[in-house]
């Protein structure tokens, strides 16, 4: 079944079919939040409150079902982040870097072997730091178009910009990450 | 007789910024897509069942 088989499957009372959704998904949008925000605990609460938000939604009839549910879930995320920063610029708290726990020690990869976990968390961590490195607005045209699968059109709604300067960020960003790759010699063959 | 270049005629007018801001950015999308995939397949992180049986509740 495809998302939209899901929603609609959802929406006439069959639970189990909100479950393959957000199971299907969860790690995009996860991961989205996790690397805009770079915060552990934060991104779980986030990664709650965005999935509540989606199945409140769909009970309200709120989803204009358009073949596009991930896109549509990585909005609401992205809204909720932004209305987290606006509130914690207003309450004036420290900033989220202090709080960071360390997901590559997480019990999570318990399972795997330990070679593949170092191998694992060199390659995340050496790319995770490259998307850091990126200018807050190109890094979040590159996590809204390649975790969330929107267009340049819904990037630019989203983000309040026109669509070519989404699409500037997104060739700037580019090529900062072909710079940085070739500066840090970083080979992506072993990817 | 002096002579005066045309060739270094002043134009107070000219302003490149307001050209350029107009002109489309050209990014050929899929060749964009086809990179941070590459780059960025191996970045994923699984937020764990524990969480997910916590967004469940609320269904």
């Amino acid at each position: 079944m495809n998302d939209q088989d899901l929603v609609q499957a959802y929406i006439k009372g069959d639970q189990s079919a909100i479950e393959e959704l957000i199971n299907r998904h969860r790690s995009k949008v996860y991961t989205y939040i996790f690397l805009t925000i770079k915060n552990q605990p934060l991104a779980e609460d986030l990664f709650q409150e965005t999935f509540i938000k989606v199945i409140q939604s769909l009970r309200n009839g709120k989803y204009r079902d358009n073949g596009r549910f991930l896109s549509w879930v990585i909005r609401i995320a992205h809204n909720l982040i932004i209305d987290h920063f606006r509130k914690e610029k207003q309450m004036n708290s420290v900033s989220n870097d202090d709080t960071e726990v360390d997901l590559f020690n997480s019990k999570k990869l318990s399972d795997d072997n330990i070679e593949e976990i170092i191998v694992n968390s060199q390659i995340k961590s050496e790319i995770r730091a490259l998307i850091n490195e990126l200018p807050d607005d190109q890094r979040e045209v590159v996590l809204l178009r390649h975790y969330g699968g929107l267009s340049f059109k819904e990037i630019a709604d989203q983000t309040d910009v026109s669509i070519n300067t989404a699409l500037g960020r997104m060739r700037y960003a580019l090529i900062n990450l072909r710079k940085m790759i070739k500066e840090k010699a970083l080979s992506l063959t072993a990817y | 007789m002096v002579k005066v270049s045309t060739l270094y005629h002043r134009v107070d007018e000219f302003d490149d910024n307001k050209k350029s801001t107009d002109l489309p950015v050209l990014l050929d999308q899929e060749e964009a897509d086809t990179y941070l995939n590459q780059i960025l397949k191996p970045l994923v992180f699984d937020p764990g069942n524990e969480l997910i049986q916590k967004v469940l509740k609320h269904v």
